[in-house]
């Protein structure tokens, strides 16, 4: 993902879910819906407890959740959300005044995915 | 081959599972550390794959040093793959110091994992094949090769055990050292192959002879040592009487004993529990009444005495 330079990374890794696609059932859709919809039921109870983490300023919750979110958000290909995971996954209590900012633009990525994820689940079988 | 797939995201382990199932083998899967730890001790699988921070429970890196810590017993490998992501490399590094043969970075690539998993094949036969070929060797170490009998090497672990067991629980035990008689004159007289024939029929009566827990060795060129669990002394030298007897009966004709066959001389020694006697000193016992059966006229059976503590 290091290849792009900000702003140019695309919001879906459309490489990343066309090699999930390759994966499991041999449908043309493969992997893809399934693992996209585990990333879409895991993620409001990741984020609930982000957004707990950083209103009580609990850094090392925040690195943990953080980190956790940005591996399944790779997993899928939601770049965008990857990448604004990482620093909050550096949190600590300097970074706590501005960790709602960033978990601002962290949701504000998520929104931007939405779509493109609920499109695929629609394909799961 | 069994490979346990271990971390909290679902999204991962299906791309994991995928791929391990698409080549073949089992999936297991583990969401923590725990979990994780508890699979591994009840599976056994050949492969781990794991994630570095899984709580609750120990985390990758605790996982991979109390996996190598249990191999240590079973002797059993487990080949480790650490999924890292690629911004903490010195997470990585401290992951393979940890006992991780490998590692993919995150997001999981399904291709990098497959061929982790054929050189974990590779790794893990040629880890199969050893622990065999070691098995294979420790048992051919602690035989001897012309009796089929176990040697010295068996004896002095099993010696050890049964001594311990004894001296807890308070049970008897006996030692008896077998010796033949005028052997050395037998092999000149009849030469060697005859000397070797003769040795394996007395082993082989020695190794019928007895209850099953007894313990039969070739404790040098013609002496033989038997072991024998919860005998007192004088049951036991009632029994070695007998054994005595049947080697006579084998009628090996010797034209150098005044027997005119193959006898032995046996010294038996006892443990009596609450002694402190070891069995060091027990088969020095049983050396000594060898000694005083071969001066009193051979072919017969000793039973020893305890010595004085002092006294070696």
């Amino acid at each position: 993902m290091t290849e792009f330079p900000d702003g140019e990374r695309p919001v879906i890794d459309l490489e990343r879910q066309s090699l999930l696609r390759t994966l499991g059932p041999d449908d043309g859709w493969g992997l893809l819906p399934m693992v996209v919809k585990s990333f879409l039921d895991d993620c409001p109870m990741i984020l609930e407890s982000l957004r707990r983490s950083v209103e009580t300023g609990d850094s090392e919750a925040v690195r943990t959740s953080a980190h956790r979110l940005k591996g399944a958000a790779a997993n899928i290909g939601a770049a965008r959300v990857a990448a604004s995971c990482v620093d909050l996954e550096q949190a600590t209590p300097d970074t706590t005044p501005s960790d709602a900012d960033v978990l601002a633009r962290l949701e504000a990525e998520l929104d931007l995915a939405a779509p493109q994820l609920h499109d695929t689940v629609l394909r799961v079988p | 081959m069994k490979v346990l797939v271990a971390d909290d995201d679902a999204g991962v382990r299906l791309v994991a599972k995928a791929v391990v199932e698409g080549l073949g083998h089992e999936c297991l899967e583990a969401t923590s550390g725990d979990e994780a730890w508890q699979m591994y001790t009840q599976h056994q699988p050949q492969v781990l794959v794991l994630d570095r921070i899984m709580p609750p429970g120990p985390d990758g890196l605790q996982l991979c040093e109390a996996i190598r810590r249990a191999e240590q017993d079973t002797h059993e490998y487990t080949y480790l793959v650490l999924l890292t992501s690629l911004t903490s490399r010195e997470d990585m590094l401290g992951g393979i110091d940890a006992g991780a043969d490998d590692y993919v970075a995150k997001p999981l690539d399904p291709f990098l994992l497959h061929s982790r998993l054929l050189v974990a094949r590779r790794v893990t036969m040629l880890h199969l094949e050893l622990s065999r070929a070691r098995a294979e060797l420790a048992e051919q170490a602690a035989t001897d090769p012309l009796t089929g009998l176990s040697n010295r090497l068996r004896l002095a672990g099993e010696l050890d055990r049964l001594h311990y067991l004894s001296a807890r629980y308070g049970r008897h035990y006996s030692l008896a050292l077998c010796d033949i008689d005028h052997f050395k004159q037998y092999n000149d007289t009849y030469g060697h192959p005859a000397g070797d024939k003769a040795l394996q029929a007395i082993a082989t009566a020695l190794a019928g002879f007895g209850r099953r827990g007894d313990g039969v060795y070739r404790y040098g060129g013609e002496e033989f040592l038997l072991v024998l669990p919860e005998q007192p002394g004088a049951s036991a030298t009632a029994a070695l009487e007998r054994l005595r007897a049947t080697v006579e009966g084998l009628a090996i004709p010797h034209s150098g004993s005044p027997y005119g066959v193959l006898t032995i001389s046996v010294g038996v020694s006892s443990f009596v529990p609450d002694s402190t006697t070891d069995n060091e000193s027990l088969l020095k016992q049983a050396d000594v009444a060898l000694y005083e059966a071969k001066t009193a006229g051979r072919n017969r059976v000793r039973l020893g005495t305890a010595m004085a503590a002092d006294s070696d």
